[in-house]
Formats: C-alpha cells, structure tokens, sequence
C-alpha cells in the first residue's frame, strides 16, 4: 500500500483516457489491497456522474417540468 | 458592461412572463461564460447568441426550470463550439498554471506515499439519494468555487462543457501532463471537499 498517491493520480487518469495494460495491472493489483483508494476511485466515479447531475442543472429538482427536446421544433 | 440584455424580446413573440424569467437568469449565464472564457465581450455575445436560438422555441416549454436547462444547454454548446473553432484564441488562463502546479497534495499522504489517516477517503453512502436534495447542490456549487481557479476552470471544461484533454492542452496552451495534474488535483480536493461538507455532515 505504499503508492497511493501514484495510484490516485491513475484513478484520475482513467477518467481521461485508455490506460495501457501495466497500468492497468498496476491500479487492479493495488486496489485489491487498499481499501482506501478503492473508496476513492468510487468517490471519483460519483464526482463524474454528479457532474452529469449538476450540468442538467435544475432539472433533478424539478419533477414537474419535462427536459425539453431540442431536437421537437 | 452593459447591464440591459440587449434583445428586443416582444418582437420575437416571447410572452413577458418569460422574458422576465430570462433577463432574471441572465446574469447567471454570463457569469457562467465568463468564468469559461475569461472574455467578457465574447462571453456576452455568446450568452445573447444563446439566448436568440433558445427564444425562438422557449414558449414552448412549460415551467421555467425547463427553460433554464434547455437555455444552458444551448450555451454549453456554443462555448464548446468556441473552444473547437477558435484553439488559438489568447486567454489570460495560461499566466496563472505555473503558480499552481507547484500546488502539493503531500498534506493528504505520507512520507511513504500512504494515505494520511486523517484524510483517508471516507464511504460516501448512498449519492443517489443525496443527489435529489437541493442543499447538496448548493454544497457541490461550494466545493467547486473553493477549487484555485485554473482548477476550476481546467475540471469544468473537462467534465461539464465536455471537452477532451486534448481540446483542453490546445486551448490552454499547457502541455499535456499539466493538464492532467490539474485534473488530479480537482478531482482530489472536490473528493476531501465533499466528504468533509457534505458526506461527514451526513454520518
């Protein structure tokens, strides 16, 4: 469990783009002991899916409007 | 800066109730521009032309949370569409990179790389739950402009406008890992940001 700090810029790499096989290996072999950086890479998939939340703005907290479709002219 | 929208919206139809709504959620958009573009005269003729393409339709829309959405959306996209066209435009973002990237994270780990035990990254329970309260998003809005600013500006074109790493290095004009050590640094603080605001309020 010595690298965290390595692995953790992994995890946010992993968010940018295809990582090679070592690393893979490397952020797999890692996560399997550290039970931390496990719960951080879930926190960094729950930041992405929060963004996706937040970019839709208002429309999560708003259950009586329908998102409009663009595309519906 | 002109503090009137300068848009005639009667002569495109708009009902007032609407364009009340709209002059009101203006100044949100243009701030929201920007902080993308740090251009304030580009920043404004895209949140008009935004705000042209969406009236055209708006009246359509029931309810004004709705409106809000779609008309940022269309703002999204055209910042996005900027960024494409235009790579080379000159921004003001490259001065302040190198202050930053001598930003440490050493305070969250310890001398052999481990977690600090204070900062260990704590279970966030059930987000999905949490995502449906209005005062999380007002939290989430915190941890974000807590973030130093070219963090907050290199994450909010990754994750919200949408671009790529690689739009981001030809925009900002930074070489590649400096794009993403940024991006590491962002995710890392929004992470401690949120469990210490939000999820360790929650336990």
């Amino acid at each position: 469990m010595k690298h965290c700090e390595a692995i953790t810029f992994l995890i946010s790499e992993s968010q940018d783009r295809s990582l090679t096989l070592g690393e893979r290996f490397r952020l797999k072999t890692h996560l399997m002991m550290c039970r931390h950086c496990r719960t951080y890479e879930q926190s960094v998939h729950q930041i992405r899916d929060m963004m996706k939340s937040y970019s839709s703005l208002d429309e999560v907290s708003s259950t009586e409007t329908q998102r409009p479709d663009p595309r519906n002219h | 800066m002109s503090e009137l929208l300068n848009i005639d919206f009667a002569s495109y139809g708009v009902k007032e109730h609407l364009q009340s709504y709209l002059n009101e959620i203006w100044p949100q958009m243009r701030l929201f521009a920007q902080r993308q573009l740090r251009q304030d005269a580009l920043a404004e003729d895209l949140v008009q032309e935004a705000l042209l393409s969406a009236i055209q339709n708006a009246d359509k829309f029931k309810g004004q949370a709705a409106v809000k959405t779609w008309v940022f959306s269309i703002l999204r996209r055209k910042i996005a569409d900027h960024f494409r066209k235009s790579p080379r435009t000159p921004t003001d973002q490259t001065v302040n990179m190198t202050d930053e990237s001598e930003e440490s994270l050493d305070i969250l780990f310890d001398e052999r790389g481990r977690w600090h035990p204070h900062f260990q990254p704590v279970e966030w329970g059930n987000p999905e739950a949490t995502r449906v309260q209005d005062e999380f998003w007002v939290t989430f809005d915190l941890c974000l402009n807590e973030l130093p600013e070219q963090q907050c500006t290199t994450f909010m074109m990754r994750e919200y406008i949408g671009l790529s790493t690689d739009e981001i290095v030809s925009e900002l004009k930074i070489s590649i890992n400096a794009v993403n050590v940024t991006l590491h640094r962002a995710r890392i603080r929004l992470q401690q940001c949120l469990s210490i605001r939000w999820f360790g309020e929650q336990q």
